[in-house]
């Protein structure tokens, strides 16, 4: 409740507005005779659609009176606003691709047969504009609560249920997709897969150690110490110094081989991603525990309660929260290193994004990145909403 | 009930607590009180073994404390801190009733221990039962760390600045709250504070500490009608005197009012009486005996008109409760400028008056009773 006379639409929104009518001005789409030619722009105010700059300019009107603190806004409590600029986000998220996607079918009828329309700035630009709209107002919406889910993924949705209409068709990302559609679904897979079992690993190293290091206030340095250096490592060092340890063990050792593991593929990337996520898992376990209240931890033990009963009923529970923000940035940091993981031959739709640099075809490099984005962001929202749920009630005051 | 004999804490180098002995009957509240680092909160954590002393021995009811596991031992100690340490993920409820399930309590008994508990400290178990932590006030929290202390009803309280972190206000409240708790539960209790007002108000015995080492133990009232040494004298402070007014009770040195029911023929009974009053003032009642006002006899006498000598009065205001301190009843006669002051009962009724040469007697006397 408190959270709700607070809520307001700030900053963020005005300039993710203003960002959003600059957009407009933007090409909307770039047609291109080939995949290598360079391309001409199709400005949204001589396409056919000045309903979309109408729908945009409308929208984006509402969103300035919205933040109005006076005149006709006033109309409106500061939530039903919040709720509103959300709402808002989300469709000009959606409607930038929508429009793109529809132009580019018109102007396809009519031109050349291996002419492509790729997404222009204006749609990078408006989707931006859309974004900040969205985290500016689920800011003010209780975290995990059914609005604050709705205005996340509600344009994720939709988005998606476009792209299974077809409506994207005519854009040239999507003719990369069409043209590796099968491959597609899978690497979206090994993506997931790769990253669920490095987090898990993380899960099992990280959590113990996380309470171990709590408790040994001595291991409390070299241990961070050791975590944090992984963490500098960058990401593609990391995969290749596994290559030669790793290769060597499955050369010497025939078990291993069987088991699948070698220098590349699978095994070294998914060592390197859990070795990534242990570092936000072990810091926020270590200080989930460490920030526990010392007044309750000593009311705890007058009151006669065991090491453990300590444990299980006081310190866990009260850290879960702390604990669960660790995991989650874990989640959404391994969803975008296994990136890399294509470049040691273990897949993932890191896959599209390096065949796409070797091509210089910008369109197979979204073709990677966009999902990658997608998963981070529905990622992101799951573990929200499942610390919120996890979180004891008493603690949410 | 409990008793240390020599306790010594030792940390490397410094000694916290020295050769510390003393006993503390059943029901008796005694206030460990010193500077900072005197020890005072060492030797509570060591009876209920947070801290393990490095000589001596601890009984309570005849039984060394190292015979039980330091768990069980504190399950039997109602132990109440500073920072009260309620579990915030816990509602007011469950709280409570922690060491009733460490036991092995059913739920039903638990469930009617803990309102039981709810009422005896004034909350509403309807309305916090179910309240987290968070949502509380600081005397309403400090109420329910007592409450979970007192849950499984052991013999003896530890209590570590229990009302330290609460406003003065509220902290008199409690204070007053816990006496009146006190005399119905007659626990045993040990408890460490630095605000000698504190000690004064609550403590049957006072044990003053410096250093690891006690100074002087005694009653309230002796140890500020006699401090031992000078130590005591200064920690006391130049207006001991007064400071011991808060240990005396109006109730115990009430005298008789000279008080009139206003309808009962009250201008023939003035005139009848008026020989043998001495005050020029008379307290007026209504006919329930509650105190309305007072009547200024000569003024009276001079207009003959009840309604122009009268100064009416909100009883709430003037009058003194039984169970208020000759301490409290000296500032009241101060602020209002006068030398006696009705008391009333519950229902506002005129029960005496308390004057000020009765304050002044026991100010005079060494031992007042």
């Amino acid at each position: 409740m408190t959270e709700a006379r607070n809520a307001r639409v700030d900053r963020i929104s005005i300039l993710g507005a203003i960002i959003g009518v600059f957009a407009l001005a933007a090409p909307l789409l770039v047609q291109k005779a080939n995949r290598l030619a360079s391309g001409t722009p199709h400005y949204l105010w001589n396409s056919n659609s000045v309903f979309a700059l109408l729908f945009f300019g409308f929208l984006y009107f509402i969103v300035f009176v919205l933040t109005m603190q006076r005149g006709p806004a006033k109309m409106f409590k500061q939530k039903p606003r919040v709720i509103l600029v959300g709402l808002i986000g989300n469709i000009v998220l959606v409607a930038s691709f929508f429009f793109a996607g529809s132009e580019a079918r018109r102007l396809a009828a009519a031109a050349a047969p291996y002419a492509r329309f790729s997404l222009g700035a204006g749609v990078w630009l408006l989707s931006l504009s859309g974004y900040m709209l969205i985290v500016s107002a689920q800011k003010s919406v209780k975290a995990g609560s059914g609005m604050n889910l709705f205005l996340s993924l509600s344009g994720l949705a939709l988005f998606i249920f476009l792209f299974g209409t077809g409506a994207f068709k005519d854009l040239s990302i999507m003719q990369e997709y069409a043209a590796r559609k099968e491959r597609f679904f899978q690497e979206v897979l090994q993506h997931l897969r790769l990253t669920n079992i490095a987090v898990a690993i993380a899960l099992l190293l990280g959590m113990p150690l996380g309470v171990w290091t709590y408790r040994n206030q001595r291991l409390e340095k070299p241990i961070f110490a050791i975590i944090n250096t992984i963490q500098t490592i960058p990401g593609l060092a990391l995969f290749g110094l596994l290559i030669a340890p790793l290769s060597l063990l499955s050369l010497r050792y025939p078990l291993i081989r069987t088991l699948g593991i070698s220098g590349i593929g699978a095994a070294p990337a998914i060592i390197a991603l859990s070795l990534y996520a242990l570092l936000p898992i072990t810091y926020n376990t270590h200080i989930g525990l460490k920030t526990v209240d010392a007044a309750v931890r000593e009311a705890g033990r007058g009151m006669g309660m065991s090491r453990r009963e300590i444990f299980f009923s006081i310190e866990v529970p009260l850290s879960v929260p702390v604990i669960f923000n660790g995991v989650r940035t874990s989640v959404v940091q391994a969803v975008g290193n296994t990136a890399i993981a294509a470049l040691i031959g273990a897949g993932g739709l890191g896959t599209f994004i390096f065949q796409g640099l070797g091509q210089a075809a910008p369109d197979l490099i979204l073709l990677g990145a966009l999902p990658i984005i997608a998963l981070a962001v529905i990622a992101d929202r799951s573990m929200f909403v499942l610390t919120a749920l996890i979180t004891p009630k008493g603690l949410k005051v | 009930m409990i008793e240390l004999k020599s306790i010594t804490k030792k940390y490397s180098k410094l000694t916290a607590v020295n050769e510390i002995s003393f006993r503390v009957e059943e029901g008796e509240i005694c206030v460990l009180i010193g500077p900072s680092g005197c020890g005072k909160t060492t030797i509570i954590k060591m009876i209920n073994r947070m801290l393990e002393p490095t000589s001596g021995e601890i009984y309570i009811q005849g039984k060394n404390i190292e015979e039980s596991k330091p768990e069980i031992l504190r399950r039997n100690i109602g132990y109440v801190i500073q920072n009260i340490g309620l579990f915030p993920h816990m509602t007011v409820a469950e709280n409570i009733g922690v060491v009733p399930r460490l036991l092995g309590w059913s739920k039903n008994s638990i469930t009617a221990r803990t309102e039981e508990l709810l009422d005896l400290l004034g909350l509403d178990p309807d309305e916090y039962s179910d309240k987290y932590p968070g949502k509380l006030s600081g005397g309403e929290a400090q109420r329910i760390g007592v409450a979970r202390a007192l849950a499984a009803d052991p013999p003896l309280l530890l209590m570590d600045e229990p009302f330290g972190a609460v406003d003065p206000l509220n902290r008199e409240r409690l204070q007053i709250e816990f006496l009146k708790i006190q005399r119905k539960l007659k626990k045993t209790v040990i408890f460490v504070t630095h605000d000698l007002d504190e000690a004064i108000r609550l403590a049957d015995t006072i044990v003053l500490l410096k250093e690891g080492s006690i100074i002087q133990k005694d009653t309230p009232e002796n140890m500020l009608a006699h401090p031992k040494n000078r130590f005591v004298k200064n920690f006391v402070g130049t207006d001991r005197a007064l400071k011991r007014l808060a240990r005396f009770t109006v109730a115990d040195y009430l005298s008789k009012a000279e008080g009139l029911c206003i309808e009962k023929n009250i201008s023939q009974c003035i005139k009848n009486k008026r020989d043998k009053l001495q005050n020029r003032f008379l307290w007026i009642t209504d006919r329930q005996g509650r105190l309305m006002g007072w009547l200024d006899i000569e003024a009276f006498l001079a207009q003959d008109d009840i309604e122009e000598a009268l100064t009416r009065v909100n009883p709430a205001e003037i009058a003194l409760g039984a169970d208020f301190t000759l301490k409290e009843a000296l500032a009241r006669m101060l602020s209002q400028g006068v030398s006696a002051i009705p008391v009333i009962d519950n229902a506002d009724r005129l029960i005496g008056e308390i004057n000020l040469s009765t304050i002044e007697k026991i100010t005079q006397e060494g031992y007042p009773k």
